[in-house]
């Protein structure tokens, strides 16, 4: 029942919007009848504050705020992904020291092969002992080696040249083989940059060594992308990029952080 | 509630906290605090918070902070509004908009809270009582005298 002692309160829940129909009724025709409260009404109406005199306050940091839906954290991937790449580095290194013949031997090889006028060949017979040891210890050559030729010189290219004939048959197969062996063991090519299938592998350029890379990652989480599409990563879909690794190209892996990116070769987060 | 839902509430809904925040506590940088405080505890609740509710959920963690930050400061006061001199304002004009927000700042922390839960961001009372926690005639009660102080300190000649 409205009365001329709580007609104040109705007509804040009126204007408040907090009354039934019959309610809102009832003020509306108590205040018909009693137009003295038509002031009231409206000093009470004028202390309302107006919504969209306040639209233009926003919160201008909310990509601060947003959660990615592509994480992966890489700490719980660790003991397995450090067991394969331990297993990985052992089979290279057993590979390489199979496959190397001593220094003397490729040497002789190479500068006796009057054929031998591929460039990284010429590369190889500027290159001294301790560069070569460089290398094979996969430490920076104390020669600047793109200095020299277009083609940079690699334990890989190496043993290349001790075992192929310079042929256009042979050198289609060493760049084939160069690649698989960037997949074996793409450390080895830090210092290379032959073909574009192999750009890929020599993201580590200017990095820490891999292990320390790794260690560096590891407690943080990351959203993998090729170019600039940031794909969905979880095991599934690393495997199904293993077996198109020929097609990648730009692999980069962004800090979810700080939104900065670093170059990474996928394929060692793959085959770690 | 999921990652991407969790994303949409950012994006539908920080503009919306900010500015009851800001409005709350009169300072930008309090203002940020207590948004960021409040999506973290979305986040971290995530799991037991359902998206159609995850919007009071947040006023509910922003008003609580905001109490938090008033009792921090003392700013929990007996509301006693001086009255402006006796003239006429239009309540349309930008000057009367000063004089308001001036009275909203002379509110008590709680009182203002509950004034910008109700007109700005368009709760109703038992939304309120259920989000601050307060009975609903706690609700009705506080909003009810901020509107009479603040009419007072607007309008004195009309009282």
């Amino acid at each position: 029942m409205i009365t001329h002692e709580n007609i104040e309160e109705y007509i804040i829940d009126y204007l408040s919007d907090e009354l039934n129909d019959s309610e809102r009724i009832a003020v509306e025709d108590f205040l018909q009848k009693n137009p003295q409260y038509h002031e009231m009404l409206e000093g009470f109406q004028s202390v309302f504050l107006d919504k969209n005199s306040f639209s233009d306050i926003t919160y201008t940091n909310k990509a601060a705020l947003l959660k990615s839906s592509s994480k992966i954290n890489f700490l719980k991937k660790l003991n397995w992904k450090y067991a394969a790449g331990i297993a990985l580095i052992l089979a290279s290194a057993t590979y390489i020291i199979v496959n190397t013949p001593s220094d003397n031997d490729t040497i002789n090889t190479i500068t006796n092969n009057q054929e031998e006028t591929h460039s990284d060949r010429k590369t190889i017979q500027t290159l001294d002992k301790k560069d070569q040891q460089a290398l094979a210890n996969n430490t920076t050559p104390t020669k600047n080696l793109n200095n020299n030729i277009p083609t940079i010189p690699s334990k890989q290219s190496i043993h290349f040249s001790n075992h192929t004939k310079e042929t256009n048959t042979s050198i289609e197969k060493k760049k084939s083989d160069v690649h698989l062996l960037s997949k074996l063991n793409p450390i080895q090519y830090k210092l290379e940059k032959i073909e574009p299938e192999i750009v890929v592998y020599t993201q580590f350029i200017n990095k820490p060594s891999l292990a320390e890379q790794l260690t560096f990652e590891v407690d943080n989480e990351f959203e993998v992308a090729i170019g600039n599409k940031i794909i969905d990563v979880n095991m599934n879909k690393l495997n199904e990029l293993k077996s198109n690794i020929d097609n990648l190209k730009d692999v980069v892996v962004k800090k979810v952080e700080d939104s900065t990116f670093d170059s990474i070769n996928l394929w060692d987060i793959i085959s770690k | 509630m999921t990652i991407q839902e969790y994303n949409h509430s950012v994006q539908s809904y920080t503009d919306d906290l900010f500015r009851f925040a800001l409005k709350s506590l009169g300072n930008q940088h309090d203002a940020e605090d207590v948004l960021q405080l409040a999506f973290e505890v979305l986040w971290k609740e995530r799991e037991n918070v359902e998206y159609e509710k995850s919007r009071s959920y947040l006023f509910t963690v922003v008003y609580r902070r905001c109490m938090d930050v008033f009792r921090q400061k003392k700013n929990k006061r007996v509301v006693e509004i001086e009255q402006l001199p006796n003239m006429q304002v239009n309540s349309h004009s930008y000057e009367f908009k000063e004089y308001l927000n001036k009275a909203l700042e002379r509110l008590d922390g709680q009182s203002r809270t509950l004034i910008f839960l109700k007109d700005i961001e368009g709760y109703k009372y038992d939304e309120i009582s259920e989000l601050t926690g307060l009975t609903l005639e706690q609700v009705k009660v506080y909003l009810h005298r901020s509107r009479k102080l603040l009419k007072n300190y607007l309008q004195p000649q009309n009282v």
